[in-house]
Order: structure tokens, then C-alpha cells, then sequence
């Protein structure tokens, strides 16, 4: 019973920490591909 | 300084003469407290009664969402009809037009509740008599708390693309504070000193208000000027 | 780099006295290893709240939008942490108290806490124009902050289940304990620096995406 909830706890604390940095990740990899298609069409613009 | 805060009563005293020719929005305040009262009767009486210390904690939540309906048209009001701009363009300090504000929302509350708290007390059953000086000052630095931060909650919707749902928003995180401490207060008073000394909270609501109004007198002329 | 890799190594040393070096409490048991995960988010959550004030300030007195970015990812982190403090804790009241919440005086003021700044967030998104909502947010970042004041106090005002640990006359804990927490202090607030600074690379990022298309537009 109390290992559940250790175990419960630890996957909280890593597990929301990790979660965080992997949707900074995905969202910096998704804001690079629009950025570079933004830049492409800003020097087709000029 | 004298100049600011002659110029704040004279913000104050010409909101309170608009409000006086417009009687409805105290009225429509008084009546949506009213509504208040009923809606959480549903929920606290028992037994044809209620408990007294629910009783007296629902006194501030009341005030708190009555306030909502005051405070939110203070600035709206002013930045619909175009006024602000001439109050920002005035020659008089940002926190003298803030502190007018203040003074116009706690006359607004106070109208309301000189007629509210006794109604309440009737009709839950407790009574603030314990120690009337206590809760006098603490209606007094209550509501003036509230009327500080719902000012400052209603400029900061100025900008905000949805102003009526956004003001909740604002008032609440600045508000709960005060309402707790209030609630704490109260239950003091009508059930008699209980585990917590009593002026050790006044004085930290004293605390709040004092850092509400310092910190929103301080940051004002930002909220005018854009 | 290098922050990195020493947060890495204090992260491991952390875990290492977390789960092996504390020994069990006469009064927590085992259970204290929940301490140093519930205490550490906590105090450093306010701290992230504490320097969305500061941001606030700065971005009033420079005018700098980095500022504005900075106290956005704070109030985002800030948000991460408390979270992860609200829900060891209702772990550990389950464990500890029979349920897992009790309107605890601590617990009450966290979700408001919670509340409070996610409001901040949704308040900054429903302002579109950019400068505006830099300056409103900022105040608001500004006088939010007295509820992080209550809640840390909230423990000496009203009577709490949680024990009062820092008396000013030192720690009230055995000696391995207080060293665990010291590390656990450590570790957490440097990862938070690093959640931080990648945070604001992203929403940098995206702050330049937006400028680049509205200038398009």
C-alpha cells in the first residue's frame, strides 16, 4: 500500500517535470517549422 | 499631495453625483444580493435555521459577489463613454484618479450594505453585536479592500477583448485574500474569541489593504497610459 | 552545458538521498520520502511566483518585452510546481490523514494559489494587442502577489495540519533529513532555472513567429 503511493508521488514529480520538457520540445519543433516556412515566404516576398 | 487628493474627491464626488441621478445600479446591486441570500438559503438551511458560523461567512461571500456587479463598470463605464482618455490626459497624478475610484466604489458598497448587513443578520440569525466596534472597522477596512482591488480589477479589463467575463478574472485572485481574512474575522466576532487571536488577522488584513493600495496607487499611471 | 550537467549530477544525488540515504521518520515512516518531493516544488513554485513580481517590475521600469516573456514562463512553471505540490500532497493526506483533501488552511490558499495565477494566464490571453497585454499583465503579475504572502503564512495564522518546520530558531528535523531537503532545495531550483531558460528560448521563438507574420500581414 505505502509503496504505491511513493511510487505514486515519484511519478508525479519526474513524470510532470518530464512531461513539461517534452511539450517544450514538441513546441519548439513545431514554432522552427513554421518559422522556416515564414522566412522562406518573407524572401519570396522580396 | 493635497492637490491629488482634492483632485481624487472631486473624481470621487462627480461618480457619486452620476450614480445619484441613475438610482437604478445601487438598487439593481441591493437586489441582486437579495438573490444571493435566497440561493444559498437552498443550500445552508437546516432545520429552519442557519448554523451560525455558515451564517456569518456567507455575509462576505455575498459582499464579494455583490461587489462584482459595483466594481466592474467603474473604469468600463469611462473608457465606453470616452472619458478616459480625458482623465489620463489631466494634469493630475495617476493614483489621485485611482484613489477617486476607490472612494466612489466604497461609497457604492457602503450604500448597499448599510441596508444589506442588517437584512442578513436578521435572516441568518447572528449577530455582529459582540463586538461592534471590531466590526464596524472591519466592514469599514473590509469593504474599502474590495473597492481597492475591484478598481484596480476593473482597469486592468480595459484592454481585454471579452471585459464581462474577463473581470472575475482579475477580481478574484486579488480578492480571495481579503475575503478570507474577512470570513475569519467575522466568525470571530459572532462565535466569540476562538483559537486565533483575532487582532493578529485585523492586522494583517490592515496589511493587505495598505499593500493593495500602495501597489495599485504605484502602478496606476501605467494602466492610463497605453 | 555545464549547468546542465551539474543540475544532472545534483538531480541523481537527489534522488539517491530521497529513496536511500533519508532514514525512515519516527513519525512519517517511510512516507517522509514524500517530504522532499512535496516541500522542495513548493517552496520553489513561490519563488517562480516571486519572480513573476520581479519581472513585472522590471518590464515596467525598462519597457523590455524580454521581461514580459520571462514573467509569462514564470506564471506557466509556477503553475507546473504547485500542481505537482497540490498533488503529492493529496497523495501524502490520503496516506497520512485518511483523505485527500481536508480544506486545510495550506491546502485551501495552494489552490488559490493555483487558481489565482492561472487566472493571470487566461486574463493575458484574452488581451490581444501586445503591448497591452505586456503592461496589464505585468500589473497584475504585480498585485497578485499578497496571496503568495498569505499562503505562505497561512500556516502560522490559522491552526494547520501542516507542522510548522522553519522556526527561527533553525530547522525542527533530524540532521539526514535537513540535509536531504538542503539537496532536494538545490536540485529542484536548478532544474526550475533550466525549465525557465528553455521556456523563454520557445516562447521567444514564438514571440518572433508572430512578429514576423503580423508584419506580413
Amino acid at each position: 500500500m505505502q509503496q504505491v503511493e511513493l511510487f505514486a508521488v515519484a511519478v508525479i514529480f519526474w513524470g510532470g517535470i518530464f512531461t513539461f520538457l517534452a511539450y517544450l520540445l514538441l513546441r519548439m519543433i513545431g514554432i522552427e517549422k513554421q518559422l522556416k516556412i515564414v522566412e522562406s515566404q518573407v524572401q519570396g516576398d522580396q | 499631495m493635497t492637490s491629488g487628493l482634492s483632485a481624487a474627491l472631486a473624481i470621487a464626488k462627480k461618480d457619486i453625483l452620476t450614480q445619484f441621478r441613475k438610482r437604478f445600479e445601487v438598487f439593481s446591486m441591493f437586489l441582486f444580493a437579495l438573490i444571493a441570500v435566497l440561493a444559498f438559503s437552498f443550500a445552508v438551511v437546516t432545520g429552519g435555521a442557519v448554523p451560525q458560523e455558515i451564517g456569518s461567512a456567507l455575509l462576505w461571500v455575498i459582499i464579494f459577489f455583490t461587489g462584482m456587479f459595483g466594481f466592474a463598470p467603474i473604469f468600463l463605464s469611462e473608457s465606453e463613454t470616452g472619458t478616459l482618455r480625458g482623465l489620463a490626459t489631466a494634469p493630475i497624478p495617476a493614483w489621485s484618479v485611482y484613489l477617486g475610484k476607490v472612494i466612489y466604489g466604497f461609497f457604492l458598497m457602503a450604500l448597499v450594505e448599510i441596508f444589506l448587513v442588517p437584512i442578513i443578520m436578521v435572516l441568518f440569525g447572528f449577530s455582529l453585536l459582540n463586538d461592534a466596534p471590531l466590526a464596524l472597522a472591519t466592514l469599514l477596512v473590509g469593504t474599502l479592500d474590495l473597492a481597492a482591488v475591484g478598481s484596480m480589477a476593473s482597469a486592468l479589463t480595459m484592454p481585454s477583448e471579452s471585459k464581462a467575463t474577463v473581470f472575475p478574472l482579475v477580481y478574484f485572485p486579488t480578492a480571495t485574500s481579503a475575503l478570507m481574512l474577512l470570513i475569519e474575522i467575522t466568525k470571530i466576532i459572532v462565535l466569540g474569541p476562538g483559537l486565533v487571536p483575532v487582532l493578529l488577522i485585523f492586522e494583517i488584513l490592515l496589511a493587505h489593504l495598505i499593500a493593495m493600495l500602495t501597489l495599485s496607487a504605484s502602478v496606476f499611471h501605467f494602466a492610463l497610459s497605453p | 552545458m555545464i549547468f546542465l550537467g551539474i543540475t544532472a549530477a545534483i538531480s541523481l544525488l537527489y534522488v539517491y538521498m530521497t529513496w536511500i540515504f533519508a532514514p525512515p521518520d519516527v513519525v512519517l515512516g517511510e512516507n517522509v520520502r514524500i517530504f522532499f518531493q512535496h516541500v522542495a516544488p513548493a517552496l520553489v513554485s513561490y519563488g517562480l511566483f516571486g519572480g513573476t513580481l520581479l519581472c513585472g517590475v522590471m518590464y515596467l521600469w525598462k519597457g523590455d518585452l524580454k521581461y514580459d516573456i520571462l514573467g509569462a514562463v514564470t506564471i506557466k512553471l509556477g503553475l507546473l510546481f504547485t500542481t505537482i505540490t497540490l498533488l503529492s500532497g493529496m497523495i501524502w493526506a490520503d496516506a497520512a490523514w485518511g483523505t485527500p483533501w481536508n480544506w486545510d488552511p495550506r491546502e485551501t490558499t495552494t489552490l488559490i494559489l493555483w487558481v489565482a495565477y492561472a487566472c493571470i494566464l487566461a486574463y493575458r490571453a484574452s488581451v490581444s494587442d501586445r503591448e497591452a497585454r505586456a503592461q496589464f499583465g505585468s500589473i497584475f503579475g504585480i498585485v497578485a502577489f499578497p496571496m503568495v504572502i498569505l499562503s505562505y503564512l497561512s500556516i502560522r495564522i490559522w491552526e494547520t495540519l501542516h507542522p510548522i518546520v522553519i522556526e527561527p530558531s533553525g530547522l525542527q528535523m533530524e540532521v539526514e533529513h535537513m540535509m536531504t531537503l538542503l539537496v532536494a532545495m538545490i536540485a529542484v531550483t536548478m532544474i526550475a532555472l533550466i525549465m525557465v531558460e528553455l521556456s523563454y528560448k520557445v516562447d521567444s521563438a514564438n514571440e518572433k513567429l508572430m512578429r514576423i507574420r503580423m508584419e506580413r500581414s
